[in-house]
């Protein structure tokens, strides 16, 4: 063979070869396995990342079930539906009742109203269940009159994250403001339950 | 390095010569009878240095071409073209020698002799163990002794040996024509033992003709009858030490024969040729061990070496491989740690037992864990408290007054469908003079902590009323 290519330009391209070739494949070997060294590192780095964006919702749903577990069943019918709202006004409007001079008049009337009838009341459609919670939508029969405390109250009593209570999620909510300072509120809510 | 030039004629010679500066020294010369020759020892004196012989001029045919190109390349392949038609030699070799360039024109001395004649040339040789690393011709040996011993570029060489007479017209350093015929040896027969002891050589023209004589005279007639008639100088070479050829050529030669010279060293004139030949710092030397016809000895150091070579490769690339694989071992080691502890952690941070198993097993449980689908009950939007807050800041100092506000889920998850998102849209009615109701849209389509971009924000103008809807941006998960 090297009688074949023993001119001077086929020589010097076998000596190149010669030396080339296992520096060659030496390099290769190494590139490969630094290229695997590589992705593993950047596949660490990446699950890395990822556990940490991932770690707050872990954790956040980690801290939800244990807040709402073995909730209240009965939560809106003892803490909202008791409520009563424009507090203000009521009083002020109770002295006018056994006034002789507001028998029969609009503020006897507006007393009976937020006094008995101006309160959350809600019905309840069938609920859904799945392995982990149980869902049930809920309808505010009639709007009711509010002002700003009752409504900071209410949103308070829906939304805030509290140890034993079921999760409630205001799915629909209207306001419509009145000639005075308050507004007609209007909400219907999502309760969930865990196991 | 030494060159050795060797030529077997009755006996063997043998020349050594080695170039200092630009000189050249001859470190020996020696001459060794046939039938010494298999109990001598040249051949180890002579095998680490490069070795050269000749072939005889009969042997060889000379041609002259002359070409013109504009680059090497180029030249190259006309060259290879040009010397094919040249001869109908079969089985021939073509050694091509560039003797000058000039005016984009380059001028070629074409020496082509034949497998034939080179394997019978070699196989003289092998049988006393040499295998010659150049094989020459012995014209050209006669032309390089001639410019060496008398700086003579132009004019006849004649060696005359025991077995061979070689004519040779050298015309500007190179061999012109050349031409042999049967040597001298015919006059030794002629010699009486008194003309033996005799120290001065004797007059040829004073020995009785013979028919050898004639014939010997008449093949180096035809030699000079076939070149021009114009006086050269002689440089007269060979086994000189009892015969006179000089009146011989002088005499018969006449019309040829300016002067002739006997440099010294004459009787070594072919050999110190060849080693001249072989040292090749020119790179004007024949060389018909070409290709197929390439000197074991060569091979074989080329062998070695390129062995070497490859060997040298092949243990500093295995050295270098793991070398390195140590290194990338031990970051491997180092980061699989460090990811063993990362997972470990973070399974007990969630009460979960983690259990060191194969990287990869780890690696895909881990990535499972992680890619499981958003826990859906998780409330993603704005709460309405919140909106109201944002609002609220948003409508002080804006000068208008909201007289209606719509929030509404339109999409969230639920069972039977989980993988719907929150979206939460808001739908809001106020009042307020022509340009700050503009202004105040505006303003909610600048927002960028409440408003999705994403979607379309709606703004109907009616009489002394404004109706103003967008989508909610879901509210990032925040750290506690």
């Amino acid at each position: 063979m090297i009688k074949k290519i023993l001119s001077e330009k086929k020589l010097y391209s076998l000596t190149i070869s010669v030396l080339f070739i296992p520096i060659f494949v030496s390099f290769s070997l190494i590139y490969l396995k630094e290229k695997k060294l590589e992705d593993k590192a950047y596949m660490i780095q990446l699950i890395g990342q990822k556990a940490k964006t991932n770690y707050l919702l872990r954790s956040s749903v980690k801290d939800f079930l244990q807040i709402h577990k073995n909730s209240d069943q009965e939560y809106i019918e003892n803490t909202l539906e008791t409520l009563s709202f424009l507090q203000d006004e009521v009083q002020s409007l109770k002295p006018l009742l056994n006034h002789p001079a507001f028998q029969n008049s609009i503020s006897q009337d507006r007393y009976k109203q937020l006094s008995t009838q101006n309160r959350l009341c809600f019905t309840e459609d069938q609920p859904k269940a799945n392995k982990t919670c149980k869902e049930t939508s809920l309808r505010q029969k009639d709007p009711i009159e509010v002002d700003k405390k009752d409504l900071a109250t209410i949103l308070q009593l829906i939304e805030e994250e509290k140890e034993k209570k079921p999760q409630l999620i205001i799915h629909n909510f209207s306001l419509e403001k009145t000639n005075n300072e308050t507004v007609f509120l209007t909400l219907d809510l999502l309760k969930r339950t865990f196991n | 390095m030494e060159t050795v030039g060797i030529d077997l004629d009755e006996d063997l010679k043998l020349a050594c010569v080695k170039k200092k500066k630009n000189n050249y020294q001859i470190r020996f010369l020696k001459s060794i009878v046939k039938k010494d020759l298999l109990k001598s020892k040249f051949v180890k004196q002579i095998y680490k240095k490069r070795t050269c012989t000749g072939v005889e001029a009969n042997d060889f045919i000379l041609h002259e071409l002359k070409l013109k190109a504009k680059n090497n390349s180029i030249l190259e392949k006309t060259l290879s073209f040009q010397i094919k038609p040249l001869c109908h030699l079969v089985n021939r070799i073509d050694f091509p020698i560039c003797q000058k360039k000039e005016e984009g024109k380059s001028y070629f001395s074409v020496f082509t002799t034949t497998d034939e004649s080179l394997g019978k040339h070699l196989d003289v040789y092998k049988k006393i163990s040499i295998d010659p690393d150049y094989v020459s011709t012995i014209p050209s040996a006669l032309v390089r002794f001639a410019k060496y011993a008398t700086n003579t570029t132009d004019g006849f060489l004649i060696n005359v040996s025991k077995n061979r007479t070689t004519l040779v017209w050298m015309e500007e350093g190179k061999v012109k024509k050349a031409f042999s015929c049967y040597g001298a040896s015919f006059l030794s027969k002629s010699l009486s033992v008194a003309d033996l002891s005799n120290k001065k050589p004797i007059n040829i023209l004073k020995v009785k003709k013979n028919s050898e004589f004639i014939l010997f005279s008449q093949k180096v007639g035809t030699f000079f009858l076939n070149l021009p008639k114009e006086k050269k100088a002689v440089i007269l070479t060979g086994d000189l030490v009892h015969f006179d050829f000089i009146p011989f050529f002088k005499e018969n030669f006449s019309d040829w024969v300016q002067n002739i010279v006997i440099p010294e060293n004459s009787s070594f004139a072919i050999s110190i040729g060849l080693a001249l030949e072989g040292d090749n710092s020119d790179g004007k030397s024949v060389q018909f061990r070409q290709k197929k016809w390439i000197a074991k000895k060569f091979i074989r150091k080329i062998s070695v070496r390129l062995a070497s070579l490859f060997l040298f490769s092949i243990a500093g690339s295995i050295f270098f491989y793991f070398y390195k694989t140590q290194i990338i071992d031990e970051e491997d080691k180092r980061i699989t740690s460090y990811f063993n502890s990362s997972y470990l952690l973070d399974q007990k941070r969630f009460g979960n037992e983690g259990k060191i198993l194969s990287f990869n097993e780890n690696y895909s449980n881990w990535n499972k864990e992680l890619n499981s689908p958003a826990f859906p009950y998780l409330f993603s939007g704005p709460k309405v408290k919140d909106f109201l807050i944002w609002l609220d800041a948003t409508t002080k100092d804006a000068g208008v007054k909201i007289t209606k506000i719509h929030y509404k889920l339109l999409s969230f998850p639920k069972i039977g469908s989980l993988k719907d998102p929150y979206k939460i849209f808001i739908e809001m009615e106020y009042t307020a003079d022509k340009i700050v109701a503009r202004n105040f849209y505006e303003k909610i389509s600048e927002d960028k902590e409440m408003v999705s971009k994403n979607d379309k924000i709606i703004w109907t103008p009616q009489e002394q009323m404004y109706k103003l809807s967008f989508f909610c941006k879901p509210t990032p998960l925040r750290s506690k």
